[in-house]
C-alpha cells in the first residue's frame, strides 16, 4: 500500500473545487466555464491513467485525512484493483461528456450553472468508488444525486420536473436503504472503515448471520435501485431518456455502475456468504431483468428510451455475472461495467448527434441518415453490436465470461436463456440502426455532428473495439481484484 | 511455407481492410486495385501452406490472449492442417477472383470503400476462422463473418428489402450461434480449454472416466451443430439464405455460396476429424451423426424442390446452395472416412462451380438489369462466353462427367451406399435428379428460351469480369480429375475404388434429370414448344397446390414471421402496455397519489382562521397540562 501524495483526494475534489470558478467564469461567457470544466475533468482522468502500471503491479493507493476527529470520521480514499476500473470509467466518461456538452448544449440557457453541476456530479461519482469509509461513501452517493436531479429537472425534455422528481425519490429511497445498512453494520462492528470491516465482517458471518442477511438485503436494495434491477427499474427509462444527452451518457454509462460497485465492494467483498445464500434468487432476478429490458426495448420508438431499456437489460447481465459468485462470472460482470459503459455512452452520444443534427429522436420519423452522418452510423452500429455480444467487440469479451461463470456455478439453463437473449439485443439494435440510418433519406439537409462531438465518440469507438481483443492489461487488473478482494 | 503464413494469411486482409478508404481518397483506381492486391497476398500466404501439410501433417502455434481468474490464460492460436488450409485457400483464392470481378460489376456503385472494406475484412475473418486452433477464437471469427455478411447483404441499404434481409440473416444465424456458444462454454466448463486438440484429449478422458458423460458430450456436439445449421442454412434455420440474395452478386458468390456458408460444414468436419475423431467417438456420437445426416439430406431435398419454382436468377442458385450444403452434411453424417472425404471433396468442387454460377448470374444481371428469369431468354447468342461459363457450372452442378461435380457427388453416393444408409441414399438420389432439372430450367430460361423483354440490349460483360469466369470454368472442369491427389493431401491412403453401383446411380440420376429437363424445357429449343408444358401442369389441382406450396417456401417463412417476429412484438407491446405501464409504474404513481391524498386529508385542519387556530392551540395546551399534572401528582405508579 502506498500512501503518499494527494493524488486521490485531488482527483475526487478537483471538479468540486473548480465548480464555483466555473460558475464565475461562466457568467462572463459560458465558453470559459466550459473550458474549465473540461480541464477539471481531464486532470483526474490523467491521474487515474498514470497509476495504471502501479495497479497492474498489484500496488494499492491509500490516502487518509482527519476530518471530524470527535466522531472518528476520516476522509480516506483507496484506489485498488476493484475501484480502478470504475474510477477509470468515471473519469474518462466525465471528461468526454463535458467535451461533448460543449457544442451539444450551446444553445441552452443557464450554462454557467450547467457545467458546475456537471462537475459536482463528477465529484460525487468519483467519491463513491474511491471512498474507503462507508459513511463517506453514503455522503458521495447523495452528492451524486443532487446535481443530477437538477440537471434532469432543468435541462431535461418531456416533463422534466416530474421525471426529475421521480428519479430523486427512487434513488433517494434506495440511498436510505443503503444508509440503514451501513448504520446497522456500524452498530455491530463499531466502524465504518473498510479496512477494519474487511478484517472483521467476513469472519463474523456465522455469529451475526441474521443481521448480516438483513444488512445485505438493505444494501442490495440500495444498489439494485441504482442498477435499475427489475422491478425497481421504472425510473430509469424516464430519467435516462429525458435527461440532456451528455447527462444521459453519464447516467447510463457511468452512474448506474456505482450500484455495481456497491454490490461488488460491500456485498461480495464483505459478505459473500450472504450473497451465496441469496444467489438462488438473484440469478433468476438478473435473467428477468435482462429479458424485461430487452423486450421493452424491442417496442420503443424513441431512440433514447430504447437505449435506456437496453441499459436495464445490460445491468441484468452484470448482476447475473456478479451473483454467479464464480470468479469467471464476477470478472466478466466487472469487465462488462467498462464495456457497457463505453458502448452505451457511445450510443447515447450517437442519439445526441441525431438530436443535434435533425432535431428528431422518433424512430418512425428518422431514416436514411447513413450517407449524411457516416461516423454516427458506424459508431452506433458498432456499439450496438458490442452490447449484443458480438465479437471481436468489447461486449463479447465480457459477456462470454459472464456466461461461463454462470455455467461454472451450475446454472446452465439460466445461462442458456441469457445467451439466447443476446439475439433479442441484436434484434432491437439492428432494428434501430435500420430505422435511423437505412432506407430512403428523409433529412436532406442533415450534417454530421461537429468535431467536438465526434471526438468523444471516436475515443469510445476505439475503446469498444480494442477491449474486445487487446484487453489483457485491463483484464489483468479486474482478475486480480476478483482474486484479492472478493473473498473467494 | 512463407514465414508466419498461418498468421499473416488472415492478419494481412484484416489489417489491410482498414486502409481501403485511404486508398479510395487517393483515387478510385488505387482504391480498387488495393483490395485485389491485399486479397492476392492473402491467397499467396494461404496457398504456400499447402505443401507443408500435405499428407495430413499438422502444425500448431499459440500465444497468450486473455488472463483468467484462475491464473490460466485463454490462448489464441493457429492450427495448420489439410482441412484448415483447404478452406483458407478456397476463401482467399476465390476471394481474390471475386474481388477482381467486383471491379467491373460494382464499377458504378456508390459506397465502394465500404464494399471493399467489408469484402477484405470478410476474407481475413474467414481465413482466420478456419485456421483457429480453439473454439472461442473460431466463434469470434464466426461472428465477424456474420457481421460482414449482414453489412454486405444490406449494401443497398436504401432498399427496404435489402435492409430487412440483412437483419433476417443476422438474427437467424444468431439463434444458431447462441447454441454454438452454449456448447463451447459447456465444454469449457468441464474440460477447461477451448483448444480443439485439448478438447479432444479432454473428451476422451472424460468419457473413459465416466461413461455417464456420453450424454453430455452428445448434447454439446448437438449444440455446436446448431451453430453449423445457422451458418450453413440448414433446415429449420435455412430461411435467411435466399433473402440474402438482396446483396450484390459478388457478395452472394463469395459469402453465400463459396465460403461463409461452408463454415458450418467446416465445423462439423473439424469435429469429426479433431475434436471427437470418428474412430474414437463414432459409436458414442452415433445419434449425433444420424442427426447431421438426416437434417442434411432433408434440407438438400427440400431446397431442391424450392429451387424448381423460383423465378429470381439468384434465388434458384441460392436454393441450390442450401441443397448442396445439405448433401455435404449428409455425407459427413455417414460417420465414415469415405463420407468425410467425399464431403470435403464436394466442398472444393462446389466452391468453384457455385462461385462460377453466381458470377455468371452476375454477368447476366449486369447485362439485362433484372433478376427475373422470365424476362430473359435468348442470351446464349448475345453473351456466348457467359453462356459457356454457365453451362460449365450447370454441368458440374448436375454431375456430368468429366466436370468436378460428377466426381464429388459420385463419392457421396458411394459413401451412402457403403454406410448402408438407405434414407440418405434415396434423398441424395432424388435431390440430384431435381438438381439436374432445376439448373437446366435455369439455363434454358436465361439463355435458350425465346428472347424476353430485357434481353434486347444485352452485351457481354467487360474483361475484368470474364477473366474470373474463364478461370473458374477451367477449374470446374479440372478439379475433379485430382481426386487421388486430394486424398493424398488430406492424408488418406485408402484407395476409394469406383463402385459399379455408384456409377449406375449416377447414370440413372443424369438420365432421369436430363429427361425431366428435356421434357419440360430443353425440347422447346428444337421443337418450339416443350413436350410437356410446365404451365399446363400448374392448371390441375394437385399441380397448382404443389406449386403454391413451393413458391411459398412450404410456408415456413410465414410461420416464422407469425410466431417469432409478430408474436414477440405483439407480446412485448402488450406487456409494455399492461404490465410495465399499468402495473409496475402504475403502482409507483398510485403510491405517490396515495401519499398525496393522505397528506391532503390533513390539509383541512389548516384553515387559516384564527378562531380555529387559537382553539386548537388552547386545546393542545390543555392536553399537555393534563399530562403534566398526571405525571407530577402520582398518575404513574412506578
Amino acid at each position: 500500500m502506498t500512501g503518499m501524495g494527494y493524488a486521490l483526494i485531488f482527483s475526487v475534489f478537483l471538479p468540486l473545487i473548480a465548480s464555483p470558478f466555473t460558475y464565475l467564469l461562466g457568467r462572463r461567457s459560458w465558453k470559459y466555464g466550459a473550458a474549465l470544466s473540461h480541464a477539471s475533468c481531464l486532470i483526474p482522468f490523467l491521474i487515474i491513467l498514470y497509476h495504471a502500471t502501479a495497479i497492474m503491479d498489484g500496488k494499492r493507493l491509500y490516502e487518509a485525512y482527519g476530518w471530524i476527529p470527535a466522531f472518528g470520521l476520516n476522509l480516506s480514499f483507496m484506489l485498488d484493483s476493484l475501484s480502478y476500473p470504475f474510477a477509470l470509467l468515471i473519469s474518462l466518461m466525465g471528461f468526454l461528456a463535458s467535451v461533448y456538452s460543449h457544442r451539444y448544449m450551446e444553445h441552452e440557457s443557464r450554462l454557467e450553472v450547467y457545467y458546475p453541476l456537471l462537475q459536482i456530479f463528477q465529484t460525487g461519482m468519483m467519491g463513491v468508488v474511491l471512498s474507503w469509509n462507508l459513511f463517506m461513501l453514503y455522503i458521495f452517493w447523495e452528492i451524486m444525486l443532487i446535481p443530477s436531479y437538477f440537471l434532469i429537472a432543468y435541462w431535461g425534455t418531456g416533463n422534466p420536473r416530474l421525471i426529475g422528481f421521480k428519479y430523486f425519490l427512487f434513488t433517494h429511497a434506495g440511498a436510505l436503504c443503503m444508509l440503514l445498512g451501513i448504520a446497522w453494520l456500524n452498530s455491530i462492528f463499531g466502524s465504518m472503515d473498510m479496512s477494519l470491516l474487511l478484517g472483521s465482517v467476513p469472519r463474523a458471518y456465522e455469529i451475526h448471520r441474521t443481521s448480516l442477511l438483513g444488512i445485505a438485503a438493505l444494501v442490495f436494495v440500495g444498489a439494485a435501485v441504482k442498477m435499475a434491477v427489475f422491478p425497481f427499474h421504472t425510473w430509469l427509462p424516464d430519467a435516462h431518456a429525458e435527461a440532456p444527452t451528455p447527462i444521459s451518457v453519464l447516467l447510463s454509462g457511468v452512474m448506474i455502475k456505482t450500484g455495481v460497485y456497491a454490490f461488488a465492494r460491500l456485498l461480495l467483498g464483505l459478505m459473500p456468504a450472504a450473497v451465496s445464500e441469496m444467489s438462488a434468487w438473484l440469478m433468476p432476478l438478473a435473467v428477468v431483468t435482462m429479458l424485461w429490458g430487452g423486450i421493452m426495448a424491442l417496442v420503443q420508438n424513441d431512440v433514447k428510451r430504447l437505449l435506456a431499456y437496453s441499459s436495464i437489460s445490460q445491468m441484468g447481465y452484470i448482476l447475473f455475472g456478479l451473483s454467479s459468485l464464480a470468479p469467471m462470472g464476477v470478472s466478466g460482470g466487472l469487465f462488462h461495467v467498462l464495456n457497457h459503459g463505453f458502448a452505451k455512452g457511445l450510443l447515447f452520444m450517437g442519439a445526441g448527434a441525431l438530436i443535434h443534427s435533425v432535431k428528431e429522436r422518433d424512430l418512425s420519423r428518422l431514416g436514411g441518415l447513413a450517407p449524411r452522418m457516416p461516423v454516427t452510423a458506424m459508431t452506433m452500429l458498432v456499439a450496438g453490436l458490442s452490447i449484443a455480444g458480438t465479437p471481436p467487440l468489447g461486449g463479447f469479451a465480457s459477456e462470454w465470461m459472464i456466461f461461463s461463470g454462470a455455467f461454472a456455478s451450475g446454472k446452465a439453463l439460466l445461462a442458456s436463456v441469457a445467451i439466447l437473449a443476446t439475439a433479442i439485443t441484436a434484434a432491437y439494435y439492428l432494428r434501430m440502426v435500420r430505422a435511423v440510418f437505412f432506407l430512403e433519406s428523409r433529412h436532406e439537409g442533415a450534417k454530421e455532428a461537429p468535431a467536438s462531438m465526434v471526438f468523444p465518440m471516436g475515443v469510445l469507438l476505439l475503446l469498444v473495439i480494442l477491449f474486445g481483443f487487446a484487453n489483457a492489461p485491463i483484464l489483468s487488473i479486474i482478475v486480480s481484484a476478483v482474486k484479492s478482494w472478493i473473498g473467494m | 511455407m512463407l514465414p508466419s503464413a498461418a498468421w499473416l494469411s488472415w492478419l494481412i486482409p484484416i489489417v489491410g481492410s482498414v486502409f481501403v478508404p485511404a486508398f479510395f481518397r487517393l483515387s478510385k483506381r488505387a482504391g480498387e486495385i488495393y483490395p485485389v492486391a491485399v486479397a492476392s497476398a492473402s491467397a499467396v500466404f494461404s496457398l504456400s501452406m499447402v505443401f507443408d501439410v500435405w499428407g495430413g501433417r499438422a502444425i500448431e502455434e499459440r500465444i497468450k490472449w486473455m488472463p483468467m481468474p484462475d491464473g490460466s490464460w485463454v490462448e489464441a492460436g493457429v492450427l495448420v492442417d489439410p482441412l484448415s488450409v483447404l478452406f483458407a485457400s478456397i476463401a482467399s483464392f476465390l476471394g481474390t477472383l471475386i474481388i477482381l470481378y467486383s471491379l467491373g460489376y460494382m464499377e458504378h456503385e456508390e459506397g465502394l470503400p465500404r464494399y471493399y472494406f467489408f469484402m477484405l475484412f470478410f476474407v481475413g475473418a474467414m481465413v482466420g476462422l478456419v485456421l483457429s486452433d480453439n473454439l472461442l477464437q473460431t466463434y469470434v471469427f464466426w461472428e465477424i463473418v456474420g457481421v460482414c455478411s449482414y453489412a454486405l447483404i444490406g449494401f443497398w441499404y436504401r432498399k427496404p428489402s435489402a435492409a430487412h434481409a440483412g437483419i433476417k440473416a443476422f438474427i437467424t444465424t444468431r439463434v444458431g450461434d447462441a447454441a454454438f456458444l452454449i456448447g463451447i462454454l459447456l465444454l469449457y466448463r468441464s474440460i477447461g480449454t477451448f483448444s480443439v486438440r485439448g478438447l479432444s484429449a479432454g473428451l476422451e478422458e472424460l468419457v473413459s472416466k465416466d461413461p455417464g458423460a456420453q450424454g453430455f458430450v452428445l448434447a454439446c456436439m448437438l449444440l455446436i451443430f446448431g451453430g453449423a445449421m445457422g451458418k450453413s442454412a440448414q433446415f429449420p434455420l435455412h430461411v435467411w439464405l435466399p433473402d440474402a440474395m438482396e446483396g450484390p452478386t459478388p457478395v452472394s458468390a463469395l459469402i453465400h455460396a463459396a465460403t461463409m456458408v461452408k463454415a458450418g460444414v467446416y465445423l462439423v468436419a473439424r469435429t469429426a476429424l479433431t475434436i471427437a475423431p470418428i474412430e474414437a467417438f463414432g459409436r458414442i456420437l452415433a445419434p449425433w451423426y444420424e442427426t447431421v445426416a438426416t437434417i442434411g439430406a432433408v434440407t438438400a431435398f427440400m431446397a431442391a424442390t424450392m429451387g424448381l419454382v423460383m423465378n429470381d436468377i439468384k434465388r434458384v442458385v441460392a436454393y441450390s446452395t442450401i441443397s448442396q450444403l445439405g448433401l455435404m452434411f449428409a455425407a459427413l453424417g455417414l460417420s465414415s472416412e469415405l463420407g468425410w472425404f467425399s464431403s470435403q471433396f464436394h466442398v472444393l468442387s462446389h466452391s468453384v462451380f457455385k462461385a462460377l454460377l453466381f458470377l455468371s448470374a452476375g454477368a447476366v444481371i449486369h447485362a439485362v438489369h433484372t433478376n427475373d428469369i422470365d424476362e430473359m431468354g435468348g442470351l446464349a447468342r448475345r453473351m456466348p462466353l457467359t453462356f459457356t461459363a454457365s453451362l460449365f457450372g450447370a454441368l458440374a452442378l448436375s454431375g456430368v462427367p468429366p466436370f468436378s461435380g460428377f466426381f464429388s457427388k459420385d463419392l457421396i453416393i458411394e459413401a451412402s451406399l457403403e454406410a448402408g444408409n438407405t434414407v440418405v441414399y434415396l434423398l441424395v438420389v432424388l435431390t440430384s435428379i431435381l438438381t439436374v432439372a432445376y439448373i437446366m430450367r435455369w439455363v434454358y430460361k436465361i439463355f435458350l428460351s425465346p428472347p424476353g423483354p430485357s434481353s434486347s440490349h444485352a452485351r457481354e460483360a467487360p474483361k475484368v469480369m470474364t477473366v474470373p469466369l474463364i478461370a473458374l470454368a477451367g477449374l470446374s472442369l479440372l478439379v475433379g480429375l485430382f481426386e487421388e491427389q486430394f486424398a493424398g493431401y488430406v492424408g488418406l491412403h485408402n484407395h476409394f475404388g469406383p463402385s459399379p453401383a455408384a456409377y449406375a446411380t449416377s447414370a440413372v440420376i443424369l438420365a432421369s434429370g436430363l429427361s425431366l429437363a428435356y421434357a419440360f424445357y430443353l425440347s422447346a429449343v428444337s421443337r418450339g414448344t416443350p413436350l410437356i408444358d410446365p404451365s399446363a401442369m400448374r392448371k390441375n389441382g394437385l399441380g397448382s397446390a404443389l406449386h403454391k406450396l413451393l413458391v411459398n417456401r412450404y410456408y415456413i417463412d410465414h410461420a416464422y414471421y407469425r410466431v417469432f417476429v409478430d408474436g414477440t412484438l405483439w407480446l412485448s407491446s402488450k406487456v409494455r402496455k399492461y404490465v410495465e405501464e399499468k402495473v409496475i409504474d402504475g403502482f409507483n404513481y398510485a403510491l405517490a397519489r396515495a401519499t398525496q391524498s393522505f397528506v391532503q386529508a390533513f390539509r383541512y385542519l389548516q384553515t387559516g382562521s384564527s378562531n380555529v387556530n387559537v382553539s386548537g392551540y388552547a386545546l393542545g395546551i390543555a392536553i399537555l397540562l393534563a399530562i403534566f399534572l398526571i405525571m407530577l401528582f402520582g398518575g404513574i405508579r412506578a
